[in-house]
């Protein structure tokens, strides 16, 4: 909302705030009415003077050109080289000094033009502004011949003016207006506030417009006037300045008025052209189903009879509180107007509005909330002004409509509430004295107790707890002491994804990973690519839906679905690093997977027809081969199955597998021959794998890449918390064998044999202590086909040294286990 | 001591003999040069065929009488030698590692090995730490889906249908009942329904608006802090953000209240706090005012607390929320908001834990 401190000076004093306007802004600020900027419209006049040309001459080297010799009433006499020929000797004209920077950042200097010196420019309405810049131009502005010689043109003109912008919360539907604005101020600061005046003689001949209102609980209330002989025409210069000044443009006086007057009073105003006006009747009605209708700006749209519309006996001529038809409005040849005032329901306005994405100045306020109590005196206001600038004449009477008057209730309040509310003693005086300057009636009943009738305009004061906000904000929130609340209750316990979130991020950060926060939402297209045949990522214990979540307004493309999994947004993250020198890097993600939910899968959070499955993504990158003699970098799947490891067991997470994907069924994007399903206690819980290189290379990423994705939410419920287990006296006792294997048999097969013999062996096989492969070899020496695994088993017992005898024994049952179940021979 | 005659030694008595080896051994142990020399010199004198052991051996002819005391003086003899020895061994070591320590060097201007370093997001660090300091005053944290019902997000939070207020928070729809959450305040709704009050919860997360330039990300983070109890005050909810903001800028920064509106608060409030950066001096942090907003605030709205079921004749409390990049912003002076949604790892890295 733009105010004019000219404006809101017709209705309250605030002349000593021309010059200060940040203390009237502070004042509003600190009521509620944030001031988010303020505008000094004389600005662009500085240095703008009244002048008088003593004489006018020719350029001596351009035809085209005269030279003038102009005072502005200080004794100095300036040479200025003009363009125009519309002035003469003796003219008062507007003077740009040098140092004046007009409309357009246009700066005045000192010049030659053509060899001559030019102090300023005498200015033309264009270059003030005060013209659009496509209007035709007489040349420069004369004035009139009592303007006095040196004044401020800014100030000759009443251009001085002030305009702050406003940022009025949605409840403040009261303060959408200047005269809205002007008892805002009038309550803060105590000042006597005037309503506009209301001047003219109606006609003694009665309208023509009959009205009726079908839908009373849509349209409340409806007024109208019949203005006869209108001259449609351009508005006088102080209309047209003021709605220049509150960002308005002027169309013609007719249309002019109902904007001024919705500006002034806050009740939007509509004028039809009564011959437009079918059977001159006016219906305040939903729409026909199925109805087109063309909006003033032009736009067609088609009803779907939902919509309230102001009809006559045909057709909707307006979209009630929204916009006017262009069938009915007022054109140049227009004699007749019906000016419309009315209260609509804020509801049904705000939903024409959506419907079709409009948003007018007077939709704006009626889905507020207008003041249903002012619609006729506003009409009356509008009347009179539209007398006075376009003529004719107004009907002897004016319709009124208001078959069931809206009501205010009183509201109880209760001082005590007030104060416990508010954390303060308050005195009972200061709180009548706020009340009664609101406008309201306040009616003690008894000490401390009072019922308060807002005043019409406060359409958001309804309950006791409105009246403990007004009575805060009025006295001041820095009147608010501070204290703590004294209450007590039992704390409870944290949600459980949230610290186990925490507690990843300690543990991946302190693991070398660095933590990306992506935008949960993506491109269909780029997700749908991306991710291939989603079947396959269910391969891996994964959930994702087959079809994405779409947002119904996307802001734009980009970002138009719900992320399916957070692997594809790591892998953009990683791009963009490498493209700005990051060689290396190691991402991970806590972010969600969303879907549409199904009967069969219970979520964490009931209610919603969709679900999110938390999810741990990773993505890294290149790798470190440093001046440490590490000349080739590990192969980066391992250094991140090496960290997901790692980072499972400080988690608590045991018993953690890779399994391979059977033949085929590896999700699309990862590299078929390394890849692999996480399997955690028995059940599949992720992937890991090589991103596939056809997708490294269309990206140029010239290093490997190794992405991951694990179901958080199944990972945190598997934590263990540590259970202590007895540490053994005697000395451990190592074995090593290298197992020769087919190529092609994965190498954990051994381990998991090794563990499961030695689980079968029962007491024996608990002396099998620990168990890790610590080389992989393979050689022609070995036949082709062929590799070594070696394999370095602990033995240990907690009850006594282990004679090697047992080792051994124990040692080539497991080893024959291997041998027989995967053909392995024992090398060397 | 009386000194002994053995016959076979006529010309030099056994005493005699035995100090002439001892000092001989005295002064060659003393003048050795490397360990190594030192150990071939006791080997020479004191092993198993050295001088005392021949020595020994002739011993066989003395008399009964006197071979006791014989045997005594080649054994404090051979004492004294392995003293010395001992000696002699320890500085020839000692000067032998310092020899060779001042051989060996490590240049530790160069690189460590490198242990790659890990950070955490600031939107993460700022909400954990935010989320900890409110876990001090026993607000717990929950947290919520980011795709709502309207219900959730809205009707339940005092904004109905067709209610301007829904202009306030640009909306990304899913559905004609589901939106992505413009807040967290659903989160409340959802806690008060399965919570019996008093409570104190912390309810951090992920929210939208479909609104973006230089100053707004589509997809924000935010915290707010609700606290439901008998009997609560505006005065409790400025003397706890006072509190907050001691904790997380730095002690003796004050807060100020600016009324405004929400729907789900009343009386509402928007926060500022003395700048961190300048402590309320002005700077280009706070555009020269010395005070920075950091959030909303209110007395939540008797309409949320019956929407729930909770009589606001028994019941109050407030709620205040706070955005996690404007935290950050604030608090590490980022400069731009586009970098928390880059991932540029040069930027994550600043924020090593």
């Amino acid at each position: 909302m733009k105010l004019s401190l000219r404006w809101l000076n017709d209705f309250v004093d605030v002349t000593d705030f021309l010059r200060e306007p940040q203390t009237l802004a502070k004042h509003l600020t600190n009521a509620g009415l944030e001031v988010e900027s303020i505008e000094d419209q004389a600005k662009p006049f500085q240095n703008v003077l009244v002048g008088h040309i003593l004489e006018k001459g020719k350029h001596p080297g351009a035809d085209r050109l005269t030279l003038c010799m102009v005072t502005t009433g200080d004794g100095v006499v300036h040479q200025i080289v003009c363009g125009a020929t519309n002035h003469n000797q003796g003219d008062r004209v507007v003077v740009a000094l040098p140092g004046a920077v007009l409309p357009g950042n246009f700066a005045i200097k000192q010049s030659k033009i053509r060899g001559v010196e030019s102090g300023g420019m005498l200015c033309s309405e264009k270059e003030l502004g005060l013209l659009s810049a496509d209007a035709d131009s007489p040349g420069i502005l004369i004035l009139p011949g009592d303007a006095p010689i040196g004044k401020s043109f800014a100030e000759y003109r009443g251009l001085d003016d002030v305009v702050m912008e406003l940022k009025v919360t949605p409840n403040r539907a009261d303060c959408l207006s200047h005269y809205g604005l002007a008892l805002e101020v009038g309550c803060l600061l105590g000042r006597a506030v005037q309503k506009p005046k209301v001047e003219f003689k109606p006609g003694s001949w009665p309208g023509e417009v009959t009205v009726e209102i079908k839908s009373t609980e849509l349209g409340p209330r409806y007024a109208g006037r019949h203005v006869r002989g209108v001259k449609v025409g351009p508005s006088p210069e102080w209309l047209r300045r003021r709605l220049q000044s509150v960002g308005m443009n002027s169309i013609n006086n007719v249309v002019d008025v109902t904007n001024y007057v919705m500006m002034e009073m806050g009740q939007p105003l509509h004028a039809f052209d009564i011959r437009e006006i079918k059977g001159q009747t006016i219906q305040v009605d939903l729409a026909r189903t199925g109805e087109a209708f063309t909006t003033l700006a032009g736009a067609v749209l088609k009803l779907d009879g939902t919509e309230l519309t102001i009809r006559d006996r045909e057709r909707a001529v307006a979209l009630a509180g929204v916009i006017g038809g262009q069938n009915s409005g007022v054109s140049d040849s227009t004699t007749d107007v019906f000016i419309e005032s009315a209260y609509f329901t804020p509801g049904a306005v705000r939903r024409t509005m959506r419907k079709f994405g409009l948003s007018t100045d007077s939709g704006y306020r009626f889905a507020r909330g207008v003041n249903p109590d002012t619609t006729a005196e506003v009409l009356e206001r509008a009347t009179a002004l539209m007398i006075e600038v376009a003529g004719g004449e107004a009907s002897r009477e004016r319709v009124d409509i208001y078959p069931s008057p809206i009501l205010r209730s009183e509201i109880s309040v209760n001082l005590q509430t007030v104060e416990n509310r508010l954390g303060y003693k308050i005195d009972a005086a200061d709180f009548e004295k706020w009340m009664n300057r609101l406008g309201g009636e306040l009616r003690p009943t008894s000490p401390g107790l009072y019922k308060f009738t807002a005043p019409a305009n406060r359409t958001d004061l309804h309950i006791e707890m409105d009246l403990v906000e007004e009575f805060a904000r009025l006295n001041g929130y820095d009147k608010l002491p501070e204290s703590l609340p004294a209450g007590s209750f039992s704390p409870a316990t944290h949600d459980f994804l949230a610290l186990a979130q925490m507690r990843a991020r300690r543990l991946l950060s302190g693991l070398g990973c660095v933590e990306a926060v992506n935008y949960a939402f993506t491109n269909d297209k780029q997700q749908s690519e991306f991710l291939g045949d989603v079947s396959k990522i269910r391969e891996a214990g994964l959930f994702i839906s087959s079809d994405d979540v779409r947002i119904v307004n996307p802001l734009s493309e980009d970002i138009n679905v719900m992320r399916r999994s957070i692997v594809p947004s790591l892998w953009r993250n990683a791009v963009s690093n490498f493209r700005s020198g990051s060689q290396t890097g190691r991402l991970f993600e806590l972010g969600v997977s969303s879907h549409k939910t199904s009967a069969a899968r219970v979520e964490r959070y009931p209610g919603t027809l969709y679900g999110e499955e938390a999810r741990l993504g990773f993505c890294f990158w290149g790798g470190d081969a440093d001046l440490w003699g590490r000349k080739e970098a590990p192969e980066i799947t391992m250094v991140l199955k090496g960290v997901i490891e790692a980072s499972l067991d400080l988690y608590g997470v045991g018993d953690v597998k890779v399994e391979a994907f059977k033949d085929g069924q590896a999700p699309t994007f990862l590299h078929p021959g390394k890849c692999a399903k996480i399997v955690v206690q028995g059940a599949a819980v992720g992937f890991i794998g090589a991103l596939h290189p056809s997708k490294v290379a269309a990206e140029k990423v010239r290093v490997g890449v190794a992405v991951g994705e694990l179901s958080f939410e199944r990972l945190m419920t598997m934590a263990k918390t540590p259970y202590f287990a007895s540490l053994s006296n005697f000395p451990a006792i190592e074995r090593d064998v290298a197992f020769v294997i087919e190529k092609q048999t994965a190498a954990g097969e051994i381990l998991t044999t090794l563990e499961t013999s030695a689980r079968m062996l029962e007491a024996e096989g608990k002396l099998l202590r620990d168990l890790r492969i610590f080389d992989v070899f393979e050689g022609a020496s070995l036949g082709a086909g062929k590799r070594s695994v070696a394999v370095r088993m602990v033995f240990q017992s907690l009850e006594a040294t282990l004679e090697d005898e047992t080792v051994n024994n124990l040692k080539s049952k497991l080893v024959d286990a291997v041998c027989q179940k995967l053909g392995a021979s024992v090398r060397g | 001591m009386k000194s002994l005659n053995i016959s076979p030694m006529p010309e030099q008595n056994l005493e005699q003999k035995i100090n002439a080896i001892r000092s001989e051994a005295e002064t060659s142990f003393k003048t050795a040069t490397t360990s190594r020399d030192l150990y071939d010199l006791k080997v020479k004198f004191l092993g198993k065929t050295g001088s005392f052991s021949v020595i020994m051996k002739d011993l066989s002819s003395l008399s009964a009488a006197e071979k006791p005391l014989a045997g005594k003086l080649v054994n404090e003899a051979k004492q004294a030698l392995e003293s010395v020895y001992q000696v002699c061994e320890t500085n020839l070591k000692q000067r032998e590692l310092d020899e060779k320590l001042k051989s060996e060097t490590l240049d530790l201007t160069l690189p460590g090995v490198p242990a790659p370093l890990g950070a955490q997001h600031p939107v993460s660090l700022v909400t954990e730490e935010i989320s900890m300091i409110l876990s001090r005053m026993g607000y717990s944290i929950r947290t919520g889906p980011i795709i709502e019902t309207d219900r959730n997000n809205f009707e339940g939070l005092n904004v109905p249908k067709d209610h301007p207020a829904r202009d306030m928070q640009d909306t990304f729809y899913i559905d004609e009942s589901h939106v992505l959450r413009t807040h967290t305040s659903p989160i409340q709704v959802r806690t008060f329904e399965n919570e019996k009050p008093p409570l104190r919860i912390a309810a951090p997360g992920s929210v939208f608006r479909s609104d973006s330039d230089v100053s707004h990300s589509p997809n924000f983070h935010q915290i707010e802090g609700i606290c439901i109890d008998r009997n609560v005050s505006m005065a409790d909810l400025k003397g706890t953000i006072t509190y907050f903001v001691g904790e997380f800028f730095g002690k003796g920064l004050k807060t100020r209240f600016r009324p405004s509106f929400f729907p789900f608060t009343e009386p509402s409030a928007e926060v500022d706090c003395q700048c961190a950066v300048c402590k309320g001096k002005g700077c280009r942090m706070c555009g020269d005012s010395g005070w920075v907003e950091i959030g909303g605030s209110g007395l939540i709205h008797p309409n949320v607390l019956s929407f729930s079921g909770l009589d606001p004749k028994e019941w109050q409390g407030f709620a205040f929320g706070f955005g996690i990049e404007r935290m950050a912003i604030i608090k590490y002076g980022i400069n731009d908001i586009r970098l928390f949604s880059e991932n540029n790892v040069r930027f994550l890295e600043q924020f090593a834990t």
